[in-house]
């Protein structure tokens, strides 16, 4: 038995035999990861049963009262979280869609693929402040730049951000124009870490350009297919800058979305107890589907 | 022959659908480069013109020193300050929890990891009115520690290290411990160096997050002198009517010309980071 002296010092020294030397390299993270992870989403839980407001320190249980305010027909929330669905609905494909055409056709050799690479991923480092500036000055109605080539072209000004459904595309476009940068690099990734040799094989067996696409590409992407698929549902719920810096929800509430309306009831309002219950319903939401999307689509995948 | 001349037309339809799609992706950049070179008051005229005549940098030099609106100077200081900070505590914390997770064996490992890869799937409103709170409660909002401490949360640097951890040969720090090195010492001096590429790779996109962020900084920062860029951005906005957009454009040029510059100097390393992070192993 080793007496209490030599016990500390085994504790504090930084040799091997030492039993919690594992967490003294854990110690830093996990301090910050308990801290301002762990922590705040236990209180949040426990916040969101509550009445709590910034202006008034009482803060009364309330039970469920915050979760059911959500279903009375025709609530804000429900509306802005139509919304978010729509948006994600909308964007989901057209970002999948786009950001693996892109990556497949400048993964080939064709002239140039550097410079298109380049162009098309510039935007994903662009802050999303600068991204509204930028598109509701070429948007703009009257001295936009693409409503005067729309004229020149003999078609007529569009109404952009202040027609209900043109609004939402924009919104889309948008985060399609600033997301396509990190989904398309990703997606080269993916290829250029698939073994030539299987592709090779194949062109022996005789296949064309699209069976290699479609029994090769696509069931060896099917790792980074979810995984792209799942961080785009995760974000596509999180859209935030760039509603409310470019309709502001508007016109009416069409484009309103759910971290609108969470950032509105929590610090517009100071509704800190509304707030927290909303987001455990979204994150709820998102939850369920992760699920679904692992479940459909890891089937089969090697890793 | 006839399959040649097919492949030949996708070839060419391809190419051109990829030169017209970049070209839309760099036009909004262009453009309003062209307007931020412009006077004021040749931005609205028609017909619209690309290349500014004459071509001034009069509009940077008024979002630098003016202040109106906010002070854009002050805020590229302080999305400086706080990125750097961040970067430089995300390596050294994220590097020494990787380290164990990597290379040592001890109870309870597979539950750090566990809770370290779910972690990377919470989206930030689920702790976004916590948060808040605890800052408001602890007198830190308004200070640059309340945008680097939750940064320093993200367990995101932790796996991406130790995945490439395991990839650095077992017998180079094993040939260290034998020698007699506390392992405090292998790290540093073995593992650390050798960690290198992944290190840059986590600095870069811990730099693009910190800079970029935009709804954490709304929250917490109302105190115009110590805005970050995005956050300032916006402020600025809203003093400057439509006939200024060439002074607008120069804030936002400002605000998003040290992303854009080191991405151009980044991009292969951004490349790699993808796959890293892309759920591999």
């Amino acid at each position: 038995m080793r007496n209490k002296k030599t016990g500390l010092r085994t504790i504090f020294s930084l040799s091997d035999k030492n039993p919690i030397l594992p967490w003294l390299f854990l110690l830093p993270f996990l301090f910050f990861f308990l801290a301002f992870m762990v922590y705040p989403m236990i209180q949040g839980l426990y916040i969101s049963f509550t009445n709590y407001t910034l202006l008034s320190e009482k803060a009364s249980f309330v039970g469920l009262r915050n979760y059911q305010n959500f279903l009375r027909p025709g609530d804000l929330f429900l509306i802005s979280l139509g919304n978010t669905f729509k948006y994600v609905a909308l964007a989901l494909p057209i970002l999948l869609g786009i950001g693996l055409l892109t990556a497949v056709v400048v993964n080939a050799p064709i002239k140039g693929r550097m410079l298109f690479r380049t162009a098309l991923s510039a935007p994903f480092v662009i802050n999303v402040a600068s991204v509204a500036l930028l598109w509701t000055w070429i948007l703009d109605r009257e001295i936009g730049l693409v409503n005067y080539y729309f004229q020149r072209i003999g078609l007529p000004k569009q109404e952009w951000i202040y027609h209900p459904f043109s609004a939402m595309m924009v919104i889309v476009m948008v985060s399609l124009w600033g997301g396509l940068g990190s989904i398309m690099l990703t997606f080269l990734a993916g290829l250029q870490d698939i073994p030539q040799e299987f592709y090779e094989a194949a062109i022996i067996d005789g296949a064309n350009k699209w069976n290699l696409f479609r029994y090769i590409t696509i069931p060896l992407l099917k790792p980074i297919l979810l995984f792209v698929g799942v961080s785009q549902v995760v974000a596509g719920f999180q859209v935030f800058g760039q509603v409310v810096l470019i309709t502001g929800g508007g016109p009416g509430y069409s484009t309103r979305v759910a971290m609108q309306h969470l950032y509105e009831v929590g610090f517009s309002w100071f509704r800190l107890g509304e707030a927290a219950a909303l987001s455990w319903v979204l994150f709820l939401i998102i939850m369920i589907f992760t699920i679904i999307q692992f479940r459909y689509l890891s089937g089969r995948v090697e890793y | 022959m006839e399959g040649k001349i097919k492949y030949n037309i996708l070839y060419w339809i391809g190419y051109i659908f990829l030169i017209i799609l970049a070209l839309i992706w760099i036009t909004p950049i262009l453009w309003s480069l062209s307007t931020s070179l412009k006077l004021n008051e040749n931005t609205y005229t028609y017909p619209i013109t690309w290349i500014p005549n004459p071509i001034t940098i009069k509009n940077y030099i008024t979002v630098l020193t003016s202040g109106r609106g906010a002070n854009i100077g002050l805020a590229f200081i302080n999305s400086t300050i706080v990125s750097t900070l961040t970067i430089l505590l995300t390596i050294i914390i994220d590097s020494l929890a990787a380290y164990p997770l990597a290379r040592m064996e001890f109870k309870g490992k597979s539950v750090v990891f566990a809770i370290v890869i779910g972690s990377l799937f919470i989206p930030i409103y689920t702790v976004l009115v916590p948060r808040f709170m605890m800052f408001w409660k602890l007198s830190l909002l308004n200070t640059y520690w309340c945008l680097v401490f939750p940064a320093l949360a993200s367990s995101y640097g932790v796996f991406m290290l130790r995945q490439f951890m395991l990839s650095i040969p077992r017998e180079l720090e094993e040939a260290a411990l034998i020698d007699g090195c506390s392992r405090m010492r292998t790290f540093w001096s073995i593992i650390f160096p050798l960690t290198r590429p992944a290190l840059a790779t986590l600095s870069l996109f811990t730099f693009l997050s910190s800079w970029n962020d935009y709804l954490w900084p709304l929250l917490t920062l109302n105190d115009p002198t110590k805005m970050t860029l995005p956050v300032a951005l916006t402020l600025f906005r809203t003093a400057y009517g439509n006939w200024e957009m060439g002074t607008v454009m120069a804030a936002a040029f400002t605000g998003t010309a040290p992303t854009l510059i080191v991405y151009f100097f980044t991009q292969k390393m951004i490349v790699k980071g993808m796959l890293t992070s892309g759920l591999k192993g």
